[in-house]
């Protein structure tokens, strides 16, 4: 039966990669045949090579680190202040209701736009990106983790109230966990939206980090170098999709 | 470990959104001795699940009184076990740590928790699958989960709705045996909330038949068959003449129910 499930994982790996090869083909022989100009599309070869020149040249990983370190913070901060607002918001239902239009209305704004007012209250450092992050991040959690505690079987709260849980426990025992995939969407979403946030003001801002790479490559038009950095971004999205799902197996374990 | 269990003039009305009410219960009273298995049958909407939901203490507001060796309690308590009609286990937890449950909160030590988990495990037929998600499980290994958690609580009454609602016939009188068997062995006091007559006749000491709304005691069966008991002897004839005498209190109130939901 393992080695069943072993052979599908495999076949859907190879499938994801052979897809991911096919297109790096397509790309490769579009451009090489004049169909895509060099100016809008690197071929994938010369992308391997501007990311090896990168590798050895820029030291991608101190720029990789930076976003990651930044990223990461802001949303450690996200769910520090958003969990427990998403829990008052799900307790106290009257500022619930009031909220949760206004918060989703938020979630949908470019917040990005905010950057030149934290530009002025913070100046060009850390501090921008770090609140820029944590804005964007803790909207989402704050609305995952009211919906997610909103959603709890009432069953299961009758189990726990069955078995005389106090509120305490019947938040840590049943409610959080139970509310754990709806609250880690909430927290895989920050995180898409925060990437996004904080690559863009590192490019705006032209402060370092991949962002910061990524602008500096497309203005010395070295447009291979440019791609390259935009996969070292896809790679860190990688790492923390790994990272989340790591910590929701881990949680829901203990 | 078994108590009795006394309900004494039960009433509930229930306010609808309109601001009209609904009576639930009127004056229902009964009891449930030292290890008697009572099954409460009755139509739908005859207010059986509410019955559940007061003994149990899951609602209050409600005129009456629920006693638990000769004590008055309210709201849930230490002595009554619930099972439920829908899913619930915790899907986060293996079997084990399911049964272990209630253990856990009690404060038990992990390997001393562990070990009376399997000794309940091993009880309900569930050795081997300690190790597994409820996801793992069908509907009936779930639902014996379900039983051996209540059981671990180790309550002085148990109160089962309607546990084996969603299962299949054949699943569902296979359950029946396990029930029994279970029930033999621990000596329960049981109180068994059913629409399914053959279950109610397989498995009970006394068979309370509800009437439609207002819930009302509309007669109190003895069901006088021999014991050990087991789904082999749904095929006798004393058996159907049960079954029969049932149905044919039940008939009128079921055509109540139905008549009301075509209304709606």
């Amino acid at each position: 039966m393992m080695t069943a499930m072993r052979l599908r994982s495999l076949g859907v790996l190879a499938v994801g990669l052979g897809s991911l090869a096919a297109l790096a083909g397509l790309a490769e022989y579009s451009v090489t045949s004049g169909w895509v100009s060099k100016f809008v599309l690197s071929p994938p070869s010369e992308v391997w090579v501007a990311a090896v020149e990168i590798y050895h040249d820029e030291k991608p990983f101190g720029a990789l680190l930076s976003t990651l370190g930044i990223t990461l913070a802001a949303i450690f901060l996200a769910v520090g202040f958003g969990l427990p607002c998403g829990w008052a918001l799900w307790r106290y239902q009257t500022f619930g209701r009031a909220y949760e239009g206004w918060l989703g209305a938020l979630f949908a704004s470019p917040k990005l736009l905010l950057y030149p007012l934290f530009l002025v209250l913070f100046g060009r450092n850390l501090g921008t990106l770090l609140i820029m992050g944590w804005v964007t991040a803790t909207i989402p959690i704050m609305l995952k983790t009211r919906e997610g505690l909103m959603t709890v079987s009432p069953v299961l709260l009758n189990v726990g109230r069955s078995f005389n849980l106090t509120e305490r426990q019947m938040l840590w025992k049943i409610m959080l966990p139970s509310a754990i995939p709806v609250i880690f969407t909430g927290i895989r979403l920050s995180m898409i939206y925060t990437l996004i946030a904080i690559v863009a003001l590192e490019f705006l801002l032209n402060f370092g980090g991949l962002g910061g790479m990524v602008g500096e490559m497309y203005d010395r038009y070295n447009i291979p170098g440019m791609y390259a950095a935009i996969v070292f971004v896809v790679l860190l999205s990688l790492v923390y999709f790994r990272i989340v799902q790591g910590i929701q197996t881990w949680l829901r374990s203990v | 470990m078994a108590g009795t269990l006394e309900v004494r003039d039960l009433s509930k009305h229930y306010r609808r959104d309109d601001g009209g009410s609904v009576h639930a219960l009127d004056r229902v009273s009964l009891s449930v001795e030292e290890g008697e298995f009572v099954s409460v049958i009755g139509p739908s909407g005859c207010g059986k699940s509410t019955l559940f939901s007061i003994i149990g203490g899951l609602v209050g507001d409600y005129e009456g009184e629920v006693r638990v060796d000769g004590r008055t309690i309210r709201g849930t308590h230490r002595d009554i076990g619930m099972v439920f009609q829908e899913e619930s286990t915790f899907p986060w937890r293996t079997t084990l740590e399911n049964v272990a449950f209630p253990l856990e909160i009690a404060g038990v030590s992990r390997a001393e928790r562990e070990a009376m988990a399997l000794r309940f495990i091993r009880l309900v037929g569930l050795e081997g699958f300690q190790d597994r998600y409820p996801a793992e499980l069908s509907g009936g290994m779930k639902q014996r989960t379900a039983i051996a958690r209540a059981l671990a609580f180790s309550p002085k009454i148990m109160l089962m709705d309607e546990p084996f609602g969603a299962l299949d016939e054949q699943t569902r009188m296979l359950l029946g045996d396990k029930i029994l068997q279970i029930w033999r062995e621990l000596k329960q006091t049981t109180l068994l909330i059913t629409h399914n007559i053959t279950e109610a006749v397989q498995l009970s000491d006394r068979v309370v038949v509800m009437s439609f709304r207002p819930g009302r005691i509309k007669e109190i069966i003895d069901i006088d068959l021999p014991r050990p008991r087991s789904s082999e002897s749904i095929s006798t004839e004393r058996f159907g003449r049960y079954v029969g005498a049932i149905w044919q209190l039940l008939r009128e109130e079921a055509s109540l129910g139905m008549i009301e939901s075509e209304n709606v």
